[in-house]
């Protein structure tokens, strides 16, 4: 637990939490791209995720810079794991609505 | 009560990437129902993509929800040094995923 070389997994974390932003970036752009509902809705909803997917990818990224390359109690505490699922859960829900107005 | 101490941090932070892979799955999968009804070309309906589509984004949905459970339950387990519980969410992902794609294969071969 505490051995003076804390390795490589912090930033591998770090890295499977900006790969999971990224992918809510690709969502969100899908979004934007397919012709589901009227335009103004399609615009909304995929700049909303766009915004909240730059910005988990933006908090990520600082909670990592402030930790010293620690990450490792910021990112694992619990609410921050409930936030990213939320985050996913909003997303699914936006693309169901998506596909099933398509 | 089980005693519960604090856990090598190096598991607690696998713990997390599974997740967050998890994470990744659902949201390939939404990506990957997004694009069958925005580009698959069966038919002259859209009933074949749009079920394609529905089937993927649910798939989803439930493994996001399920992947928060298993981390938890992950967590607890690892915490107390008890055996990882079994979970069939990587069944339910790939059976589904078959079946999308046994879906897809057979009627543009069908057209």
């Amino acid at each position: 637990m505490s051995t003076p070389d804390p390795g490589r997994q912090p930033e591998r974390t770090l890295l499977a939490w900006r790969r999971t932003a990224l992918g809510l970036i690709a969502n969100g752009a899908l979004l934007l791209a397919s012709g589901y509902g009227s335009s103004q809705v399609r615009t909304g909803l995929g700049i909303v995720v766009l915004v909240l997917s730059l910005g988990c990818w933006a908090a990520v990224s600082a909670v990592y810079r402030r930790t010293n390359g620690g990450a490792v109690h910021a990112l694992g505490h619990q609410n921050v794991l409930r936030v990213a699922a939320g985050l996913v859960l909003v997303v699914g829900l936006f693309d169901l609505y998506a596909v099933v107005t398509r | 009560m089980t005693d519960e101490e604090e856990p090598d941090y190096r598991f607690t932070l696998a713990n997390e990437r599974t997740y967050l892979a998890y994470l990744r799955t659902s949201l390939a999968c939404y990506a990957g129902g997004l694009s069958a009804v925005q580009f698959l070309d069966l038919g002259p309906d859209r009933w074949v993509a749009r079920i394609i589509g529905v089937i993927l984004v649910l798939a989803g949905i439930v493994t996001t929800g399920a992947a928060f459970r298993r981390w938890q339950v992950n967590l607890i387990a690892i915490r107390r040094g008890g055996a990882l519980p079994v979970t069939r969410l990587p069944l339910m992902l790939g059976a589904t995923i078959a079946v999308v794609g046994m879906i897809g294969l057979l009627f543009s071969l069908w057209r």
